[in-house]
């Protein structure tokens, strides 16, 4: 009954994120059709102006649109962080599913490989990888994906091991049933659901790390529009036109804040779910 | 105790061999080679003949173990080898700069603890009432902020329009008071959320109910009972979130050209100079085990269940 | 001098009590027998004021002395437990603090509700100890609750609660989570305590041996309800309550007598 009652407000919750999510997203997504000014047309003479109504968030120190240069420069900052999860969701649940389903020596070693990974401050050892490779965006992409995977093999691990015990898993393994068959069939499916969780919620962890690579001038590189970029670009200009750091900063926090909501409303629909299962 | 401490320090040792083994082959991403560098650092035009002479000369030829053998003796003898920047010892650059970071971290670090502990303690103590559920909700916005978004505002406020202190941050105390307080409130978010949970975990235990029935007061269990149980994990966050603050140093001392590691590694980047960033992620990383080794000896202190 | 008119407890809208009375003389042990679920327990924790916030007592009366403890304030409520009534319950390692030694917990029972050293509490908690011929007191008062033994470590939670003298003595399931050899040193303790305090117990479990054991009157608990009540002869030996009656054939060996267990200690 109050299961229900839950499933419902979560439903609500969604419906609004989904809203939400979808007037931040499309946006930007379309950003480049949407954008009033080219982002990249410079013009020393409006060069630091205020926000007005031609320049809605005011113009850079080169007179570029900032408006223009946030919608642009979300591919860089939203889609990357997206394609790095993906990346480290796919690279850690093969590794965790390796260890996890083989055991013996293979797991021994995959796992004291990931504990050495997790030993370094992660966001340190991203800088220093993307220090060795040089800037640019791959490179960032790259470094990320270093220091993220750890978490997605651990979990990956720890589900096979889990699920390597259920009933039905051994009763197929009984009935002969080959390893591909089991791993495709009955382990991944089961894993799929708190996988997700964990990458929805290591979304806004992924934005603002690839926005902190770009701050320190690793990720990419001017002229082209990148949030993290165009805050550290505008710091010199911090106390004549602090606009140039507000509002892609802004940018950065709303969208930050819409994936964190994001992660938690779809772990409280899954658990709710799984709660419900467990009743019947 | 001692196998506790035995088993500790194998997984120790382990984990160095790990740390330094992964660090030296990170110069391997990098897409010129060192050979080439140090020519072009000399003003040599490089010719192949050169190259390949130079590599000889720094070993480069010979297999990776041996190499990473080498390199590890020398930097358990002090010798990280040389900046290509300004040809000082990379030991002696770091060295400059751990003060630094060492006291942004540790001034952040209780900075992070009187503020989260007292606001966790209260919001759960006054679960689901105003207060509570205030907090949460800052908490939950200042979680999604960029620290150095938090750290150009400060900037902005207390240097450029209130004037309090200097946009390039001195040394001592008053260069330390902005750049600790940003560290500290990106992580006091999400630390008084986890402080609040782990007092609530101990307010519902039955020792509670234990005290009550003997007539303690509850400003005593609060203080001498759920704090003192709840020093074991809170030791156990401190441990794990300094990797997030050390982290942190890097793009807050950039931001107030505070002159430590996290400094010193982004002139390293901008220069290529590849010994001392791989010094900086080579120290940054045993200064974290070293650290969580005392978090899990200081567990002998705190929990009397390992201690016996 | 304890006395439990008409009261009502729900926890939010599901009512866990209804309408029990009872009463404590001094010196009487009084079992109250039930199923888990019974409200038994929950009786006990609202004399003492512990219900959790969900809880609350709708209606009657609890008087101590003729005074009624639900009109007390907290502050007032505070100094009632542990010096006038004590409690002691089902998991005694875990209703200590677990990184203070048991001497500890002993010496703030007694500080919380007057003054004392440390030293004294020692004193008096070593004498208190050697009378219940619990073996090496200093060991017991240096020793963490987890490097106990289960029933000695209920041993030396029972003498916590007896610290401040209290009258009155609840018992909430104390050897439940015992080994059935230890259960019997546990019941001795609490009789031992009785006769050198001469205070009352009052004792809640779902054994019947136990309450068979220990008490002078019993009542039977059913669905918050208190289906029967008398002296222990007429309850357990005559029984008239349909439910008593077979929770009594529940009892293995039992068969509707009374268990060798409880014909040892009731007849001797």
């Amino acid at each position: 009954m109050s299961g229900g009652k839950n499933m419902n407000r979560t439903k609500k919750r969604a419906v609004v994120l989904l809203v939400m999510l979808s007037m931040v997203l499309v946006p930007t997504m379309a950003g480049r059709f949407l954008a009033p000014n080219d982002p990249y047309q410079t013009n020393l003479s409006q060069a630091l102006k205020g926000p007005s109504a031609v320049y809605p968030f005011g113009t850079d120190n080169l007179g570029r649109c900032i408006l223009s240069r946030i919608l642009e420069g979300a591919a860089a900052s939203i889609f990357s962080a997206l394609a790095v999860v993906a990346v480290v969701f796919t690279i850690g649940t093969l590794i965790g599913l390796t260890a996890g389903y083989a055991g013996g020596w293979i797991d021994q070693v995959l796992m004291k490989v990931t504990m050495v990974f997790q030993a370094f401050p992660s966001f340190i050892l991203a800088v220093a990888v993307a220090g060795m490779l040089g800037p640019g965006l791959r490179n960032a992409m790259i470094s990320l994906a270093v220091m993220y995977w750890t978490t997605y093999a651990r979990l990956a691990r720890s589900l096979v091991i889990q699920l390597k015990e259920e009933a039905y898993i051994k009763a197929a393994k009984m009935c002969g049933a080959k390893g591909r068959h089991i791993i495709f069939r009955h382990i991944l499916p089961n894993m799929i659901s708190p996988m997700m969780i964990t990458a929805a919620l290591d979304i806004s962890n992924v934005t603002l790390s690839m926005a902190g690579l770009s701050f320190l001038g690793l990720g990419v590189q001017a002229p082209l529009a990148e949030w993290g970029l165009m805050i550290s670009d505008g710091r010199p200009y911090l106390q004549t036109a602090p606009w140039c750091i507000f509002f892609p900063s802004l940018a950065l926090f709303a969208v930050v804040v819409l994936f964190n909501l994001t992660g938690d409303c779809l772990r409280d629909a899954i658990d709710a779910r799984g709660e419900g299962r467990a009743d019947a | 105790m001692i196998k506790f401490l035995a088993r500790k320090t194998g997984m120790l040792i382990l984990i160095f061999i790990g740390i330094t083994f992964l660090s030296f082959c990170l110069t391997y991403l990098s897409p010129s080679n060192p050979a080439e560098i140090k020519l072009n650092k000399t003003g040599v035009p490089p010719t192949e003949e050169l190259l390949e002479q130079t590599r000889e000369e720094m070993g480069l030829n010979r297999p990776l173990l041996v190499r990473y053998g080498d390199w590890l003796f020398d930097m358990m003898k002090g010798d990280m080898g040389t900046s290509i920047r300004n040809g000082k010892p990379v030991v002696s650059e770091l060295k400059k700069a751990l003060p630094q970071t060492a006291a942004l971290t540790l001034v952040s670090m209780a900075a992070v603890l009187l503020i989260s502990i007292p606001f966790g303690v209260l919001c759960a103590r006054f679960k689901d009432g105003p207060f509570d559920i205030a907090v949460r909700f800052v908490t939950y916005l200042f979680a999604s902020l960029p620290s150095f978004f938090l750290a150009l505002v400060f900037l902005y406020l207390f240097s450029v329009k209130l004037g309090w202190f200097p946009v390039i941050a001195p040394k001592g105390i008053r260069g330390i008071i902005m750049p600790a307080l940003v560290l500290a409130l990106t992580l006091s978010a999400w630390y008084i959320r986890q402080v609040r949970t782990i007092v609530l975990d101990e307010l519902s235990k039955e020792y509670i109910a234990g005290s009550r029935a003997r007539g303690v007061p509850e400003r005593e269990i609060l203080f001498s009972h759920v704090l003192r149980n709840a020093m074991l994990p809170i030791t156990t966050l401190v441990g794990v979130s300094l990797a997030g603050m050390l982290g942190g140093t890097t793009i807050v001392e950039n931001v107030f050209s505070w002159p430590g590691l996290g400094q010193l590694a982004m002139e390293a980047i901008t220069a290529r100079d590849y010994p001392v960033i791989q010094g900086y992620v080579v120290w940054m990383a045993l200064i974290f085990l070293l650290v969580n080794f005392l978090v899990d000896l200081s567990y002998g202190w705190i929990d009397p269940k390992v201690r016996r | 001098m304890l006395e439990v008119k008409n009261i009502t407890v729900a926890y939010g809208s599901d009512t866990v009590v209804k309408d029990v009375s009872f009463a404590v003389k001094p010196g009487e042990v009084i079992g109250i027998v039930g199923e888990s679920g019974s409200g038994k327990s929950t009786v006990l924790k609202s004399i003492l004021g512990l219900l959790d916030s969900r809880g609350k007592v709708l209606g009657g009366e609890i008087l101590l002395n003729g005074e009624n403890l639900l009109g007390f304030t907290s502050g007032r409520m505070r100094q009632i437990r542990g010096k006038e009534i004590a409690m002691v319950f089902q998991h005694p390692e875990l209703s200590l603090d677990p990184v203070w030694p048991v001497g500890r917990s002993f010496y703030e029972s007694i500080r919380v509700h007057r003054e004392i050293t440390k030293k004294e509490a020692a004193v008096q908690g070593r004498k208190l100890l050697e009378a219940l011929e619990l073996g090496e007191p200093d060991k017991i008062l240096s020793s963490y609750p987890f490097e106990l033994s289960g029933g000695m470590c209920q041993r030396a939670a029972i003498a916590i609660a007896m610290a401040n003298r209290p009258g009155i003595l609840l018992a909430d399931e104390p050897t439940s989570a015992l080994d059935v050899t230890v259960q019997k040193q546990v019941i001795e303790t609490m009789m031992q305590m009785r006769k050198e305090f001469s205070a009352s117990i009052l004792i809640v479990s779902h054994n019947i041996g136990v309450i068979a054991k220990m008490a002078d009157f019993v009542g039977v608990m059913r669905r918050g309800q208190m289906v029967e009540w008398g002296t222990k002869e007429e309850v357990l030996y005559s029984p008239e309550h349909d439910y008593t009656k077979a929770l009594i054939r529940a009892v293995p060996k039992m068969g509707g007598e009374l268990p060798a267990a409880a014909e040892e200690v009731g007849h001797g």
